[in-house]
């Protein structure tokens, strides 16, 4: 266990990383990401003096200035939450899977989760946050046993092609099902498709408080299961000599990613590429043992959506680009880049 | 017909293209080449501003993000898809509450009923609907004198 193999064909420069390289990483990570909080805090498409940032941070809202950004700190807080979730159920996935391309957007289980919530709102007028959030939990978790099985079929298993094939058309697939569903209803459609982009637009401390359980139940049993990961990483069969139940490891692991997904789903919408582009940043930076990747991949997921969420309201004044066009500018390349390179292979 | 309603002369009006309770960071209206708002413009509603502006660029729809909810002081109607669960949640949208048009609730609602395809008026629909969509306005325009 002392030399990881991918870890030293991964590059000479990152071989034999050792612990305090990893920590300073993670304090730069934490450090990066409070300062983006303030920066997300004091920048949008309003410009806001000090004065009035104080004054909000403080609870006045008496002028529009300080409402603004009294609007902007729970958005924050939503993007910090949901950027950790989802850079988190990234790593897990790929984790899970050994398949680099893996990625809540990429598996389907963003649009299975979509799915659950359009069927809920079009067919059984769904409003209660709570059943939101249910719903697009067993919608993401449908999708995601759905997809495993399509991949699992015909030889050699579910090898990473397969699955981010079969991830791809039933993406695709749940998507023309979700636009069938909301074309009849003229005064839903708008709203459904803004919120099939993707954004944390809609954060308020209301709404945050509803889906926190469920996202600390997900950081929870995700964390915990760096171990099994690490474990799996060696391959199925030498995990089981090792004395890892490969099965039991995969499902708490999956169900963990399933959580964190479904319940940022249900309150952002779909937001994809963060789960795909954060767990190879992070390995890049801090290795792939999963103890460290793991916290790791879910500090880097905040700062990016963080990041990304500032700058679609930069960018635009005095419109917004919503936070899952940015990253789908961001992941687009370089989702193009992983599969180009040459050692794309199991993990 | 427009004559029994006076209070409808000279009024600014918007169409919001859709305002969801769970997401009010930004504020989508259709420009004056969009059908609905051409609609206005034959009952003697004007648009405002910001509306004109993003006509002029030749657009069928603009948004503004709800912290520039300032540029739109000058709108006297709003018309959206919606019930009342909307409304009070614009009232207590710190930054939504200060349109001029929410806090008059000089707003129209659009439901799944008949009148919901008011908006588009059709040869066929018109005579349906006019006069309801016609009422609601002149209110709207009442409230928010």
């Amino acid at each position: 266990m002392t030399a990881d193999p991918i870890e030293a064909s991964g590059g000479a420069a990152f071989a034999g990383r050792s612990n305090s390289l990893r920590i300073l990483w993670l304090a730069a990570m934490i450090f990066a990401c409070i300062v983006l909080c303030v920066l997300s805090v004091a920048f949008g498409t309003r410009d806001v003096g000090w004065n009035d940032i104080v004054a909000a941070v403080g609870g006045h809202i008496d002028s529009i200035g300080q409402a603004a950004v009294a609007v902007r700190i729970p958005r924050t807080l939503l993007a910090l939450l949901a950027g950790a979730a989802l850079g988190l159920a990234g790593a897990i996935m790929q984790g899970v899977t050994r398949n680099p391309l893996a990625d809540p957007g990429i598996l389907g289980v963003n649009m299975g989760a979509s799915l659950a919530v359009v069927i809920g709102v079009v067919w059984f007028d769904m409003t209660s946050a709570y059943a939101y959030i249910w719903v697009a939990i067993l919608g993401a978790g449908g999708a995601a046993v759905f997809v495993y099985t399509i991949g699992s079929l015909g030889r050699g298993g579910a090898t990473p092609l397969k699955l981010a094939l079969a991830g791809a058309a039933t993406s695709i697939a749940f998507s023309s099902l979700v636009m069938a569903l909301v074309l009849p209803r003229n005064d839903i459609a708008g709203s459904i498709q803004t919120w099939r982009i993707g954004g944390v637009g809609g954060a308020t401390f209301e709404s945050i408080s509803h889906v926190l359980p469920f996202l600390a139940v997900g950081f929870a049993i995700s964390l915990l299961s760096a171990r099994k990961l690490n474990s799996l990483a060696l391959g199925d069969d030498l995990a089981a000599g090792l004395g890892e139940r490969v099965a039991f490891a995969r499902a708490t692991a999956a169900l963990g990613a399933i959580l964190l997904c479904g319940a940022t789903t249900a309150i952002c919408g779909p937001i994809g590429f963060l789960g795909l582009v954060v767990p190879h940043l992070c390995r890049l930076l801090i290795g792939v043992d999963h103890r460290w990747l793991l916290p790791f991949s879910a500090l880097n997921g905040a700062c990016l959506l963080i990041a990304a969420d500032i700058a679609g309201r930069v960018i635009a004044r005095p419109a917004e680009i919503e936070v899952g066009i940015v990253t789908a500018f961001i992941g687009a390349p370089f989702f193009i880049w992983i599969v180009r390179r040459q050692r794309v292979r199991e993990l | 017909m427009i004559a029994g309603y006076p209070e409808l002369e000279g009024k600014t009006a918007m169409f919001i293209t859709h305002l969801d309770a769970t997401n009010l960071s930004t504020v989508s209206f259709y420009t004056d080449n969009d059908s609905r708002v051409k609609f206005f413009t034959d009952l003697g509603l004007r648009s405002p501003k910001r509306v004109m502006e993003a006509s002029e660029a030749g657009r069928f729809s603009g948004s503004i993000s709800a912290e520039r909810v300032d540029l739109f002081d000058d709108v006297d109607i709003l018309v959206t898809y919606g019930d009342r669960n909307l409304i009070e949640a614009l009232r207590a949208n710190p930054l939504m509450s200060r349109m001029p048009a929410v806090a008059n609730d000089a707003v129209v609602l659009l439901g799944r009923n008949p009148l919901g395809t008011a908006a588009n008026p059709t040869p066929l629909s018109i005579s349906w609907v006019l006069e309801d969509y016609v009422a609601l306005l002149a209110e709207a325009a009442r409230k928010s004198q």
